[in-house]
């Protein structure tokens, strides 16, 4: 069993100590490893939630700083979040105090659906909260879905420490922007750097407004 | 093409009516901040914390079997005891298998995955019939006693495929049994 840190510091100085990760994940037992991974890692302000509901909660209440989701979230007791009629138009609101509406029905909601939500709804807490989502090594769909659900990165199980570290070292050296559309909220998607042919312009983005968001503090 | 920088850092509501509008953001994330801006970032994990992490990992692989099939013969007595109700039963089942197959999944033991999403499968089917339900837990659970006691680590070769192919045809049978 690992001994509790009381800092962790790296050889350069700094400290994970400021940094909230919370790990989503209906199996309580490798939610209970993950944890312990990025515990020997350094971070150690890790929170566990067994649900995208509960994810949703806590990223409000623990001001979390990354989110790494599994693939399925099949415990699920409580809707997570409203589901807006105007998802596609609204832009998400950082820095609201809204709280989740309750509806009557249950469904299943799979790690892709939770991101969606987290990203699309008016009422999510932050929707440009890094998300490292863990996938089985199943099928090319579900890899599509993961990423067109506006996760961050992927992490195929199974995976070793260094993967994980690889992923987080990613979204701090290579952030990527944000982008809303009619369909799809979340990091850019296009991760090779093609080059545009001479005398043309960039039409897939009609507009880019360079805002920086400073995400509230404790 | 028109670019805004707004350094305040609250976003406007502002609602866009052409669905071919796409806005880009730069969020400014803490987690660069409080890690340390001009900090290397090949120094952030160490060697000697990769390795801790790996040995946590290596360490849950050790246990896995050993705490798996305890915890399958308590779900086989339970699902096995002559008075049982089970839709009391299923919730167990159900997270027991769930923590199994997520900690399998993190190991690559591909059996124990599949035949734990057969059990979550069956666990969530809309099937009335309880008994039939039983039944294939009951078989499942069998299945996996099977994996975890030989310490399965892989699909279990050409006996684990054939095992997976049963089961799947076998569930399809039940239900069509049901339905008719």
């Amino acid at each position: 069993m690992p001994k509790e840190p009381n800092s962790r510091k790296t050889a350069g100085g700094t400290s994970l100590d400021k940094v909230n990760l919370m790990v989503v994940d209906g199996s309580a037992k490798s939610g209970e490893l993950i944890k312990s991974i990025l515990v020997e890692l350094g971070f150690n302000n890790v929170f566990i939630a067994s649900d995208g509901y509960q994810g949703v909660k806590m990223i409000r209440e623990k001001h979390i700083d990354l989110v790494f989701t599994d693939w399925e979230l099949f415990v699920l007791k409580k809707p997570l979040l409203a589901a807006d009629p105007a998802e596609s138009s609204d832009v998400p609101k950082a820095d609201a105090e809204i709280k989740p509406e309750i509806k009557p029905e249950i469904k299943p909601l799979n790690g892709a659906l939770f991101v969606k939500r987290l990203r699309g709804s008016t009422s999510s807490p932050n929707p440009f909260i890094p998300v490292i989502m863990l996938l089985p090594k199943v099928n090319d769909n579900d890899i599509a879905e993961a990423r067109d659900a506006g996760v961050n990165e992927i992490v195929l199980k199974p995976f070793c420490a260094g993967d994980l570290c690889q992923k987080v070292i990613s979204i701090i050296d290579k952030p990527r922007i944000f982008v809303t559309s009619g369909t799809y909220k979340g990091p850019c998607r296009r991760l090779a750097a093609t080059p545009l042919p001479k005398e043309s312009s960039e039409r897939r983005i009609r507009e880019i407004r360079l805002i920086r968001i400073d995400e509230h503090r404790r | 093409m028109s670019i805004v920088v707004n350094l305040e850092g609250s976003l406007s509501s502002e609602k866009v009516d052409d669905p071919g509008h796409t806005t880009a953001y730069e969020a400014n994330f803490k987690l660069k901040k409080a890690i340390g801006e001009n900090i290397p970032l090949d120094t952030i994990f160490t060697p000697e914390k990769i390795a801790a992490g790996d040995k946590a990992i290596s360490d849950s692989r050790n246990q896995f079997f050993i705490v798996a099939t305890a915890e399958i013969e308590k779900l086989l007595t339970l699902v096995n005891s002559e008075s049982i109700d089970i839709n009391k039963v299923l919730p167990e089942v159900a997270r027991i298998t769930a923590s199994l197959k997520g900690e399998g999944e993190i190991h690559g033991f591909l059996l124990i995955q599949k035949i734990c999403s057969h059990l979550l499968d069956t666990c969530q089917d809309q099937d009335d019939n309880s008994a039939t339900k039983l039944g294939l837990i009951r078989d499942l659970l069998q299945a996996m006693h099977f994996a975890v006691k030989h310490e399965v680590k892989d699909d279990g070769g050409d006996t684990g495929r054939a095992l997976l192919a049963d089961m799947s045809h076998y569930r399809e049978q039940k239900k069509t049994k049901t339905r008719s």
